[in-house]
C-alpha cells in the first residue's frame, strides 16, 4: 500500500515535469515565433529629394501644429546676406526685416550676424521649431540657390498615425516609412557633402551619417 | 360694438410701448445676438484664414519669370545632342570646336554636331577650358576636377596632371590666356595662376595676402579672359563681376543685386559667364535661369534667353527637388558671336544667335580702347576696396 503511494507520487511528479516541459517549450516557441513575426517599428518621414514644398504639411497634419518642421543643413548653406529662403522677392532688394518682406509667415527663421569678410556680411539662419508650421515657403525660396533648408517630420511631435494624413495629401509621394532607429533623412547632396567630410576624418560628419537614414 | 371695433390708436400704442418697456433688456440682447450672429457668419463664410494660408504658402515668381519680349535679342538656331549622362561644362576652342565635359570624359564636337573625339579623364570634370590661338599651346585642353587639373594635347594625348594640394579644393572654372592658366577654386575662394608648365605663379584673393576677396556661397565661381589681357572673375556672393590684371589688381567691378532683369538675382550670381568677341559679357544666372548680355563695363544690353526659352516652367521655379538644382546653364561663345548654352537637362548644346542685328544695327563692336585709358582714374586699390561705390562710375 505504502509502496503503491510512493509510485503514484513519483508518477505524479514525472507527469508534472513532462507537462511543465511541454508548456515551457510551447511558450518559448510561441515567443520566438512571435518575435520573428513582429514587424520592425517604422516612422513616417519626408524624403527631402522628393518634396516639392507644396505646403500640405502645414495644413493636413492631424495635429493642431504640424509635426513637420523645417531643418537647416548648415554645410550646404551659404550664410548669405541676401537669403532667398528668408526674404521675399521684394525683401531681397530692400533687405528690410519687416514681416511683409519675410517669406516665413510665422517668422520662424532666426537670422544672426556671424561675421564680415571681403566687404560682405554673413548670417546664420536657424529655425525656431516652435514657431515653424512646416509650410515650406523657406524651402522653396532656398531651393532657388543652395537648397539647404528642407522639411522633416519631427519624431518627438509626430503621433505616427497608421495612415498619415499628410502622406495621403502629398502630391509627390515624398512621405516614406523609415526605421524608427534612424528616422531622419539628409538631402542627397548633403549626404554627399557629409561623406566627403567624413572621408577627411570629420567625426561630427560621420556621427551625423550614422544617425540618419543613409540609403541612396 | 362700434366702440369695441374702434379702439383708439393711442391705446394700442400705449400697449406696445408698455410691452417694449417691460421687455427692453430682452429685446436689446436679442438684437445684439442677431448682429453678432450675422457678423460671425460673414467672417466664417469669407474664411480669411484660408485666404491667408493660400496666399502665404505660395511664392509668385511671375514677376521674374516673364521677360519683356522686346529685351530678347537672340533666338535659338541649333542644338547639338551630347551623348553624356552628366554634362557639366562647356568651352569653345580653336576652329570653333565645341568641348563638353562630363562622365569622366571630354567630348569634342564640330559646329555641325559631329563628334570628333572623346577624351577620357581620370577625375569627374567640374570645368574645362581650351587654349585659343593666342595661347602658347593652341588647342591644349585643361580639365579641372577632383582637386587637380588634367592637361591634354589637342589630339587627346595626356600632357600631365597638376595637383592642387590645398584642402577643400573645388575647381569651378579655368581660363586660358597667352602664357597663363587661371583656375578658380570655389572651395577656398581664390583664383590660382599657373604658367603653361603647371607651376603656380600667383593667387588672387589669397586671405593671407590682404584679406579675402571673393564671396563664393556655392560651387559656382566662374572666370574668363577678357579683352586687353584682363581677367574677369564672378564674385557671386557680392552679385557682381570684377576685372583684374593678371597680377591680381582689381580694375573694374560692376553688378547690382536685384530681381529686375538688368540685375543679378538671389544670393549668388552670376553662376556662369563667357566673353563675346569684342568684349561683351554673357552671364548665366541660377535660381531664375536667365542668360543676358552686358557690355564689358556692366551696361545691360539684352536678354539671350529667359526661363521659358530654357525649358524651365514657372512651376519649376523654387521646386526643391534635384531636377531644379540641375537647371544651371554653362555658357560659351564662339568666334562668330554665337552663344552656346549647355543644357544639363536636355543633355545638349543649344546655339543662340542674334535675331535682330540688321533691324537694330546692334552688332559686336570692339571696346573703345579709350575706355581702358580712362580706367586709372577709377582704378580701385585693393586695400581701399570698400571706400569706392559698388558700381564703377562711368562718368
Amino acid at each position: 500500500m505504502n509502496r503503491e503511494k510512493q509510485t503514484d507520487r513519483r508518477g505524479f511528479l514525472a507527469d508534472g515535469a513532462r507537462v511543465a516541459g511541454v508548456v515551457s517549450a510551447g511558450v518559448l516557441g510561441g515567443f520566438l515565433a512571435g518575435r520573428r513575426g513582429q514587424a520592425e517599428e517604422n516612422r513616417w518621414q519626408i524624403d527631402p529629394d522628393k518634396c516639392v514644398g507644396c505646403g500640405n504639411c502645414a495644413t493636413h497634419c492631424v495635429l493642431d501644429e504640424s509635426a513637420v518642421k523645417c531643418v537647416q543643413c548648415f554645410d550646404m548653406c551659404g550664410f548669405c546676406n541676401r537669403c532667398t529662403g528668408y526674404y521675399t522677392l521684394d525683401g531681397l532688394d530692400s533687405r528690410d526685416t519687416a514681416a511683409e518682406d519675410l517669406l516665413c509667415p510665422t517668422e520662424a527663421i532666426i537670422r544672426t550676424f556671424v561675421e564680415g569678410k571681403a566687404g560682405q556680411n554673413f548670417y546664420e539662419y536657424t529655425i525656431d521649431t516652435d514657431a515653424c508650421i512646416g509650410c515650406a515657403m523657406c524651402v522653396k525660396g532656398c531651393a532657388l540657390m543652395n537648397g539647404s533648408l528642407y522639411l522633416q517630420v519631427m519624431q518627438d511631435r509626430c503621433v505616427n498615425c497608421n495612415e498619415c494624413a499628410i502622406a495621403v495629401a502629398c502630391p509627390s509621394d515624398a512621405f516614406v516609412n523609415v526605421s524608427a532607429d534612424k528616422p531622419y533623412r539628409l538631402k542627397r547632396v548633403a549626404l554627399g557633402v557629409m561623406r566627403q567630410k567624413a572621408g577627411k576624418a570629420d567625426k561630427a560628419a560621420q556621427r551625423l551619417i550614422d544617425q540618419v537614414q543613409a540609403d541612396e | 360694438m362700434a366702440d369695441k371695433n374702434t379702439i383708439p390708436d393711442e391705446v394700442g400704442v400705449q400697449r406696445h410701448m408698455r410691452f417694449l418697456n417691460q421687455h427692453r433688456g430682452t429685446l436689446v440682447t436679442a438684437v445684439i445676438a442677431v448682429a453678432v450672429g450675422i457678423a460671425s457668419y460673414a467672417v466664417v463664410s469669407s474664411d480669411p484664414l484660408a485666404q491667408r494660408s493660400g496666399r502665404s504658402f505660395t511664392i509668385d515668381f511671375s514677376s521674374v519669370y516673364d521677360i519683356d519680349p522686346g529685351l530678347i535679342q537672340f533666338e535659338q538656331t541649333g542644338e547639338i545632342k551630347v551623348p553624356l549622362d552628366d554634362v557639366r561644362c562647356i568651352d569653345v576652342g580653336p576652329a570653333d570646336k565645341i568641348y563638353v565635359a562630363g562622365d569622366r570624359s571630354v567630348g569634342v564636337y564640330a559646329q555641325d554636331g559631329t563628334e570628333l573625339a572623346v577624351i577620357r579623364t581620370e577625375g569627374q570634370p567640374g570645368c574645362v577650358a581650351v587654349g585659343g590661338d593666342e595661347h602658347v599651346f593652341p588647342g591644349r585642353i585643361y580639365v579641372g576636377g577632383d582637386g587637380r587639373i588634367e592637361v591634354f594635347q589637342p589630339n587627346g594625348s595626356r600632357v600631365g596632371i597638376w595637383d592642387v594640394p590645398e584642402q577643400n579644393v573645388i575647381l569651378a572654372s579655368i581660363a586660358v590666356a597667352g602664357n597663363d592658366v587661371f583656375v578658380a577654386d570655389a572651395g577656398n575662394r581664390v583664383v590660382l595662376r599657373y604658367d603653361p608648365s603647371g607651376q603656380r605663379v600667383g593667387t588672387i584673393g589669397d586671405p593671407d595676402d590682404g584679406g579675402r576677396t571673393f564671396n563664393v556661397p556655392s560651387a559656382h565661381f566662374d572666370i574668363a579672359i577678357g579683352s586687353e589681357g584682363r581677367l574677369h572673375v564672378a564674385n557671386p556672393g557680392a552679385l557682381r563681376l570684377e576685372t583684374y590684371t593678371f597680377d591680381g589688381a582689381m580694375e573694374v567691378r560692376w553688378g547690382e543685386p536685384g530681381a529686375t532683369i538688368d540685375r543679378f538675382f538671389g544670393c549668388c550670381n552670376p553662376s556662369e559667364f563667357a566673353v563675346l568677341p569684342g568684349g561683351a559679357i554673357v552671364t548665366s544666372e541660377k535660381g531664375i535661369p536667365r542668360i543676358k548680355v552686358y557690355s564689358e563695363f556692366g551696361e545691360f544690353e539684352c536678354v539671350v534667353a529667359g526661363p521659358s526659352m530654357l525649358g524651365v516652367a514657372q512651376s519649376e521655379i523654387g521646386d526643391p527637388r534635384a531636377v531644379q538644382a540641375e537647371a544651371i546653364f554653362d555658357v560659351a561663345t564662339d568666334s562668330r558671336g554665337r552663344i552656346l548654352v549647355l543644357d544639363p537637362r536636355r543633355k545638349s548644346v543649344r546655339i543662340f544667335e542674334r535675331s535682330i542685328v540688321e533691324k537694330s544695327g546692334i552688332g559686336f563692336q570692339p571696346v573703345n580702347p579709350e575706355m581702358w585709358d580712362r580706367l586709372p582714374a577709377c582704378r580701385l586699390a585693393h586695400d581701399r576696396l570698400e571706400a569706392y561705390p559698388t558700381v564703377w562710375d562711368r562718368g
